[in-house]
Formats: C-alpha cells, structure tokens, sequence
C-alpha cells in the first residue's frame, strides 16, 4: 500500500502479474476518459453497477445516478460540454498538453520530442488518436505508462522513465487542476484515481527493483 | 480512502471490461526497442519550404524551415520581388502562431446562450450539415442577401467571391473603411489608375511623411521601408513627418512635426500654396496634364497661407516654407506618404486629395523616384493568371448595407462599402440578416462601439446564425452559434501578390508548409464541401477535385508552372517594365482600331464602359499623339473633379471638386480643459487581434498606456503612471450617425507621459485590451473590469504580462464615418480625462 498525498487515495502497488495488470487496465481507462468525450458504449460501461460497486472503495463513481436520469442522449451532451470545457476550448483550466499547461509558448515542441523520444527510448510506438494533436497529452502519456506497467518485469525501466522523465514534472499539478475545475463525478473520478495510481508505481514494492 | 489488492482486482477487470465494451483502440502500440531508428529520425533532413507569411496584410515572401513535420523558424525569401529577402517580427513568429496553445483546433457548438461560452466539440461533418441546411434554405427562399459574409483581412478572395457569387449574396462585408478608403478614393479620384500609390521610394531623394507609421504598420511596411532605408544610405534621402506621436516612423526621420490631428491636408495645402506663389512648380507638366489650370489652383489656394497652417497645425510657417522649396528642388526624385494620421478623420478624402495634388504640383507623378503606382494591387488576375472556368455571375439581389448609399464615394470605384456601420444598421433593422459568417475578423472587439457590435451578435433575433471561421476564439467567435477551426497561413494554400513596391506586378504562393493542426481547414475546401451540399447548380463552380488542380490551372502562365511557384515561392515576368509614366504610353494601332475622338477634350472613347454604360475612354490626344492618360474622366490628372461632385449631388451632399482643408466640426467647436483628441496606434509586432495570442510578441509589446504630454498632465494635475478614467464621446456636429456628444463608453487605465505626444492628445495602441482567446492574450487582472476573470489556466499567474495595460480602445471610439468615402475617423474621437 502506498499513500497518496495529492487525493488521500491509495491503491495496492504489489509487484504481481495480476496488480500490475489491473493498474494498467485502470491507466489505460483514465487516458481513455481524457483522450476524448464519452460515447455511448462507454457511458453504459462506466454506468455499468459492477463498475459502480468497483469504484465504491475510492468513494467516488463515474456517472451520477442524476445524470443517467436525463437519459443517454442528454447524458452524453452534458458529458460532451464538460468535457469540451476542461479539455478543448482554448483557455480550458485542463488543457490536456503538456506544453499549454505548463506554459510554453508553443504546443507540443519540446514536450512532444520527449514524449517520442522516451517512448521510443523503450520500443513504445504512439499511436494517437486523431482528436490528439500533439504527444505531449496527457492522455498518451498515461497509455505509455499503461504499455509499459503492461510488459511485467521487463518494462520497469519504461516505467520509471515514464514517470520521471514525462508524468511526475507536471501531472500532480494537472490533477489538482482536474479535481478543483471538473464539475461532473466522471473526470473528478479521473482526478482522483490517477494520481493514485501514479503514486502506487513510485511506492514500494512496485519500485523496489528500481532502488539499485 | 484504500484500494486494496482485491478491490484494485475488481475494478481493474471493470476497466478491462469498459475498454473492451467499447472497441477502444490502444493509444500506444508495442513495438521492438529501435534506438538507432530514433537517432535517425532526430537528424532527420531539413528543409525550407517558400511561402508567403500573412501575420499583417503586406504578404511577404517568407522561407519555412521545417523538420520532422514541424516548423522550426521563418526567414525571409529572397526570391519575393516585394519583400526581398527581409521579413518582420510578425513574420518570424509564425511558429507561435501556428503552434498557438490556445488555438481552435476543432469545430464548436455552442450548448448554453450564446455568448455564455458553453460548447461542445462537434465533427465537420455534423457542421457542414447544420450550415448547409441553413444557406440552403435561405437561398431556396430567393432572399440570398440575408446570408451576410464579414470579412477582415482576405488574401483568398478568389475562392471567397467564387462561393458568394454562386451562392447570390452582395452581402459581403469588409473592413476598408476601418483601413484606407480615403486614401484610395483620393488617390481614384485624382489619378484614376490605382486606388493605391507605392512612391519609387528606393530611388527617391525626399519624403514627406504625413502620418503614415511605414516602420511598423502600413501595407506594405517591410517592402517599403527596405526601400526607403536604402534610399537615405545610397542616396542621402530625407525623410520628413507630420504626425500627432513620436511613432517608429518619425523617430527614423530626419525631421519629426508634432500636428494636431486632422491638420495634414492643410500642411499639404499650405506647402501647395508655397510652391505655387514662388513658382516651384513644374508648370509644364501641370499644363500637360493638370485638368485644372495652374494659376486658378494657386488663386484657390490663396487662403491657405502658412501661417494659418500654423495656427491650426502648430509647424512654424517658416519651416513650412522652407520644406516646400526643399520638396520642389527635389522633383521629381520626391514623394509623399500618408496613412491612417492623415486619412482617418472626418477631413480624412480632402486631407489625402491635397496630398497627391502636391505630388502633381512638382511634376513627379509616375516619375523615377517620384510619387508611382501600379494599376494592379495583386497579381494579373485578369489576363496572366484568370479565373479557372465556369466563373459565377455577379449577384443580383441587393444589399441596402454593402450599398450604403448616403456615403457616395464608398462604392463609386472599387466596393469599399462602410463597414463600420454593419452593425448599426442590422441593430436597426435596415437589412434582414438570417445567417452570417465571420471570417478572420474579430469585430466584437476592433469595430468602433464593439459594445454595439457585441449586442448585436448576441441577439438571436437580429442574428439568427452566426458561424465563425478564425484560428482562435476570439471575442467575435465567443459570440458565434459555431465556431470552425480556420488553418493559419502556415498551413494553407493561396495564389497571391501585393502591389508591387518595384512597380512590376508579379505573382507569389502561399503554400502548406506543415499539415494543419488539429482538425483546421481552409476556405479553400470548406467552401466547395458547402457548395456541393447547398446545390442548385452552386456546385458547378467548383469543378476541380483538389487546391492543388485549381493551383496548376491558375499558374499555367508561369514558366515551369505550378511546380516552380513551389519551389520558388514567386515569380515575376522579365518581359514586364516598372510602370514609370504609364500616362504618357502611346496607344498603338491595335488600341485605336475603332475609337473616336472626342474633337473638344482630345479624348478616345472606344466601345461602352459596362459599368456607365458610356463610351469607354481609352486615351486622349495630346499634341497630336493618342496617349493613355490618366484614367480618369477627362483622362488627365484631376485636380479638379467634377464626378465626385456629381456623385455627391446624387444624394444631396455638397463634395467639394478641389482640394480643400475641412475643419473637423466636432474639434471646431473647441476643446474643454479636460478634452482630449484621441487617437490610435499601431506597434510593428501587432496587427489586430491575430497576433495577441503569440506569446513571442506579447513579450516585446502587451500593455498600452494612454500617451499624454507632460504639460497637459501638469494641467490635469497628474504624474506618470497616475490612473485615469477615460470617456470617449460621439461627436456633436458634422454628417455622422447619432452626432449628439453622447458618451459611448469609459475605461480606467494610467497614464504614460511622453513628449513624444501633441499635447491636445490621448493616444493608445489597439494591441490590448482582449478578453477572450487564452492567459496570453487575456491573462486577467482585478484591475481591469473587462477581463471578467483569470481565465482559470495555472500558467496565467505565471504570464510576465499579467498587470499589464490592456485597454479595449474601441469601447471609446464612436462610430464616425467620413461624410464622403465611409471611411472610420479613428484619430477624431473627442475624450474626457479625470484622475481615477
């Protein structure tokens, strides 16, 4: 077990197949959320009781039983305008750049080389999604933490690069950012899981190996 | 709050679970460790791509250097025959701007009110849906003039005309009585040829400058400053300036004249009155080609001595004696300049009418190193580079705003049209508006009366459509129904050329230089998506399957075609001469086939004018021989007109057929002790609001401080840095909407104290004051009431600029049209100042 101070969520970072797997599945999940807006398949899986009853250990869910109450179309509007405000409009408290949040006068640049260079670095190819302009989201680097914790053993060392080199500089200021601006449970849910699970890999046991 | 290894279990396999249900594809893929293959593509090749930059409207030849995909630095492109080599800060921040943090990288509807700045993100496909069903009702309604186009800068009006035309509407709306229509109608008016005169600069010897800021903001800066720095190094040239503020340009000068504001005609009358009295003119070239005789002009000019130019404008009437004759012994190695300090007043047609009259005076019209033009403003578009077939007729429904009638020299040559009277006239229902698209402009914020103009975009009664194509969301896209992800001019095709500062038109390529961001597109494909999906025989006239087809037909005249224009950026026809003297060419057989003459003026009629439908002059006979003339009525240089008189009788207004000096009625009436004329500026890192967002440029410039001379403030009881409040008043005499003195509006800012200011004036630069569009456009501050808010980015605390200046300055200014052209009289508004 691992504390998290940021949120004051914990998540078991044993180094097992199984942990390891499922802290990659949640990873993958989080940059999912943040890679575009919800859509309906999505919305029924987040809204889904054993998601809900899956959740119930962080206190938070991802759909609220008000919204679902509106119905699926209405559901995926609101979801649609918060997103569109935390994410995309210019100016948006969470754009989800690197670059643009910590300031830089341009998007992607520096950042973005970074990104492909440590992914590239551990054989890790990024393959955005059309609506991700450049590498420096947030959202590719959770997936390459994701592919990385996927490979076991073997992608420690694209783990802790990934970490270090990409996540750590600014993703805790980019969740705080996340849980004061999100409106909806779904992204404070974001907010509070992946800090979470950042922090289980910095923690032993999952980092033990990497003390040496 | 724990998740232990069996919850941590459980909602990893509901993860799996959701990602599966969805078929959502990886964002990365596995792949074997190729550290080698990264080393090769981080020294992957370099490579420069010509186009033409677009940050301001002078277009200069820029060299694009790219790798990996990405622009990595803008230079300037020596093969552009306009800029030469040389480009300005604008230009070089292209990057910025292309990589803009804050850009609209996505189509947008709004969710909430509009203007409330609730939005979702929606396909191209779902907007073209929703704006071709809109246009296309409107138009199978018959009533396509209630689709309104507001334009601000426009270098693809090819396409543009082509989808409005076939669409039907006359409702295009510009911005060029808010730019240059006084210049341009003076200029038409006078000389006939071009609405746009670019001096021999380089091979000139004097300048006299009214109130044209050429260092830092006029069309054309960078060609024409190269050109005027070469001349003072090669040739000793002097530089001259009236203006009413220390700009870049008079500070370049040899010679700085602080002038109250409006005055620059009578200076120009005055110098006029010199060099007629002692006789400085060229009287033969005036008795060849003036069409008013050069002892009457110098009977009218009688009035306008010296010392009432004194009086009025503060030179001392000696200095202005003496610069008349250092001005007419340079002839005809001599010119003038003039920009907004002279044209962008009430007075603003008669101060530049006096201006190119006093060229006329010294017979150094067309001359080498004289004041020139050229009677093309881009490229041949008519002849060497025409518009691929079928081309759209020209509308027929009607517009009662383009048309804006009262104002009988806005339309009389080119479509200037009065731009900033729009959004009065929708507010007063004038002409019913069922859509409107917003193009590269932002009026909500640099209209005069930007509050009315707000009102107006935010009324769904008034505006039931409101679509915005612009890079970034500006505080006229916050205002839209739509808002769509323009391409800057990195990412996007245009065939393009301005005039021609070496006097030779030539042709030039904005091309791609990178793919475009995000999901941004360009005119050049939206419009033909919308035309086939409105149809009704619109889709004709977008025949071409790509840019590129259209590109390669329209560049066909070039040697090596479209492929040189991308290789080499320009490209400019040997054969062709600077069009030194145009008016003294002879007409040869071919051109006199089937002419006549008329037996009393000499001139060579040919054919109908389609416009007139009169007989076409194509010259006149002087001393026996056909020549080509002026192109103006009497084909001669018109110091005196009688056309703009007849178009002024049309509608009841009285437009004097000579130069004359036109005391502004509103300043007339005299100042109060805490009026002030206000005026506006330019800094040569900014040009409207397509620059703001450019962190680069807001570093060197991003505050503005109202200007005030240090006696005035003695006067006002104020020190450096004290704040004001502002209040900008309509006028209270004159022909100008609503001229009642009522206040349009105040702010709160400090003052800056600077000798470098008249002392009867408040000056401000337009490069502040937004409230929309990102932390560095807009970083907030308590200070100023018209950023509601930090905008809520954790880089705002962290922007250099954050207490800075930013004053929306047209929330001052009313609006106020010449009574003649239409044009903005940005430099006339009447303030009041207090200590805040």
């Amino acid at each position: 077990m691992s504390a998290n101070d940021a949120t004051g969520a914990t998540i078991d970072g044993a180094d097992t197949p199984d942990a390891r797997a499922a802290r990659a599945q949640l990873l993958a999940l989080c940059a999912r959320l943040l890679a575009e807006e919800v859509d309906a398949p999505l919305l029924r899986a987040l809204a889904d009781p054993r998601m809900r009853e899956a959740m119930a250990p962080l206190d938070v869910a991802f759909i609220a039983g008000e919204l679902l109450a509106q119905g699926e179309e209405r559901a995926l509007e609101e979801l649609a305008a918060e997103y569109c405000h935390l994410f995309v409009l210019p100016g948006a408290p969470c754009t989800p750049y690197q670059s643009a949040f910590t300031g830089a006068a341009m998007l992607g640049a520096r950042h973005a080389d970074r990104v492909e260079e440590v992914a590239a670095l551990h054989g890790l190819a990024i393959t955005r999604p059309a609506r991700v302009a450049t590498s420096d989201h947030i959202a590719v680097q959770l997936a390459l933490l994701a592919a990385a914790l996927g490979r076991g053993r073997a992608g420690e060392l694209a783990v802790a690069d990934v970490l270090e080199q990409l996540l750590l500089p600014w993703a805790p200021a980019y969740f705080e950012a996340l849980a004061g601006a999100a409106r909806l449970p779904t992204w404070r849910a974001v907010a509070r899981l992946a800090p979470a699970l950042l922090h289980a890999e910095l923690a032993p046991p999952a980092r033990a190996s990497l003390a040496v | 709050m724990d998740l232990n290894r069996r919850d941590l279990l459980r909602l990893g396999a509901a993860a799996a679970a959701s990602l599966s249900a969805v078929g959502c594809a990886e964002l990365t893929a596995t792949r074997r460790a190729d550290p080698a293959g990264w080393a090769g593509k981080s020294t992957g090749a370099i490579t420069r791509i010509p186009t033409m930059c677009q940050s301001c409207t002078t277009a200069c030849g820029v060299l694009a250097t790219i790798k990996d995909g990405r622009l990595l630095q803008i230079v300037g492109n020596p093969e552009d025959p306009n800029s030469r080599g040389s480009v300005c800060a604008k230009g070089v921040a292209g990057p910025s701007i292309l990589y803009d943090p804050f850009r609209v990288l996505y189509p947008l509807r709004r969710v909430g009110p509009r203007g409330s700045g609730q939005w979702r993100r929606i396909t191209w496909e779902e907007a073209y849906a929703e704006i071709a069903d809109k246009l296309k009702d409107i138009r199978e309604r018959g009533h396509p003039e209630e689709f309104a186009f507001q334009q601000g800068r426009n270098r693809s009006a090819d396409i543009i005309n082509r989808f409005l035309d076939s669409y039907g509407t006359p409702s295009s709306f510009n911005h060029r009585a808010l730019c240059s229509a006084n210049r341009r109608a003076a200029l038409l008016a006078t000389v006939g040829d071009s609405d746009w005169d670019l001096g021999d600069y380089e091979h000139t010897d004097y300048i006299l400058n009214f109130g044209c800021n050429w260092t830092e903001a006029m069309q054309g800066h960078i060609p024409i400053v190269t050109r005027i720095m070469q001349a003072r190094a090669n040739r000793g040239a002097k530089i001259v300036t009236f203006e009413s503020r220390l700009s870049n340009t008079a500070a370049v000068s040899d010679e700085w004249f602080c002038v109250k504001p409006g005055t620059d005609g009578l200076i120009a009358l005055a110098l006029s009155h010199v060099i007629c009295t002692e006789g400085l003119w060229n009287k033969a070239w005036l008795d060849r080609w003036s069409n008013y005789p050069a002892d009457e002009y110098t009977r009218h000019l009688a009035p306008y001595t010296p010392e009432l130019a004194e009086r009025e404008s503060g030179v001392p009437a000696d200095t202005l004696r003496r610069l008349a004759r250092e001005f007419a012994a340079k002839a005809p190695r001599c010119t003038t300049t003039s920009g907004r300090g002279s044209h962008a007043h009430y007075n603003g047609f008669y101060n530049d009418r006096a201006i190119t009259v006093l060229n006329a005076l010294v017979g150094n019209m067309g001359m080498e190193g004289g004041f020139c033009w050229h009677p093309l403003s881009t490229f041949d578009t008519k002849k060497q580079f025409p518009e691929p077939a079928p081309v759209p007729p020209k509308p027929t429904a009607k517009s009662v705003i383009a048309d804006a009638k009262q104002w009988p020299l806005a339309n009389a040559w080119n479509r200037m049209k009065v731009g900033e009277i729009v959004y009065l006239w929708i507010k007063e229902r004038r002409q019913k508006i069922s859509a409107l698209m917003t193009y590269n402009t932002d009026q909500a914020w640099s209209w005069p009366e930007m509050q009315l103009v707000q009102e107006v975009l935010k009324d769904e009664e008034l505006v039931p459509f409101h679509f915005c194509l612009d890079v970034m969301m500006s505080e006229t896209a916050h205002l839209a129904d739509l808002v769509l992800p323009w391409t800057t001019w990195l990412e996007r095709w245009d065939i393009d050329a301005r005039p021609p500062l070496g006097l030779i038109d030539y042709v030039g390529i904005r091309q791609p230089v990178v793919a475009p961001l995000g999901e941004s597109k360009d005119v050049r494909e939206i419009f033909p998506e919308l035309a086939r999906r409105i149809g009704g025989g619109m889709e004709q006239y977008f025949p071409w399957a790509s840019v590129e087809e259209y590109l390669e037909q329209r560049y066909a005249s070039v040697p090596g075609g479209f492929a040189f224009m991308r290789q080499h950026g320009a490209w400019i026809d040997p054969a062709k001469k600077p069009n030194y003297q145009p008016y003294e060419r002879p007409l040869d057989a071919e051109e006199l086939a089937g002419s006549s003459t008329d037996p009393q003026s000499g001139v060579i009629t040919k054919g109908e004018d389609p416009k007139t439908k009169k007989p076409a002059a194509i010259g006149i006979v002087m001393d026996g021989v056909a020549v080509r003339g002026f192109t103006t009525p009497s084909r001669k240089l018109e110091v005196k007109s009688e056309a703009i008189v007849a178009l002024g009788r049309g509608v009841d207004k009285v437009i004097e057929p000579l130069p004359v000096y036109l005391p502004i009625p509103d300043l007339a009436q005299g100042l109060a002790d805490d009026q002030l004329i206000m005026i506006s500026f330019k800094w040569n890192v900014h040009n409207a609001h397509r620059t703001m967002q450019s962190k680069w440029l807001m570093e060197i410039v991003s505050s503005n401080p109202a200007w005030m001379h240090p006696r005035t403030a003695k006067r006002l009881g104020l020190s450096q840095g004290d704040w004001i409040e502002v209040t900008g008043h309509r006028p209270r005499a004159g022909d100008v909407p609503r001229a009642d003195g009522s206040p349009v509006g105040s702010q709160r800012t400090r003052v800056h104290l600077t000798e470098g200011v008249h002392p009867q004036v408040l000056a401000f630069s337009h490069n502040a004051g937004r409230w929309m569009g990102g932390p560095i456009a807009a970083p907030g501050s308590a200070a100023d009431a018209w950023v509601p808010a930090p905008v809520g980015d954790r880089d705002a605390a962290r922007v250099p600029w954050q207490d800075a200046l930013r004053v929306p300055q047209n929330s001052l200014i009313p609006i106020y049209p010449d009574p003649t052209t239409g044009q903005q009289a940005w430099n006339d508004t009447v303030v009041r100042v207090r200590k805040a």
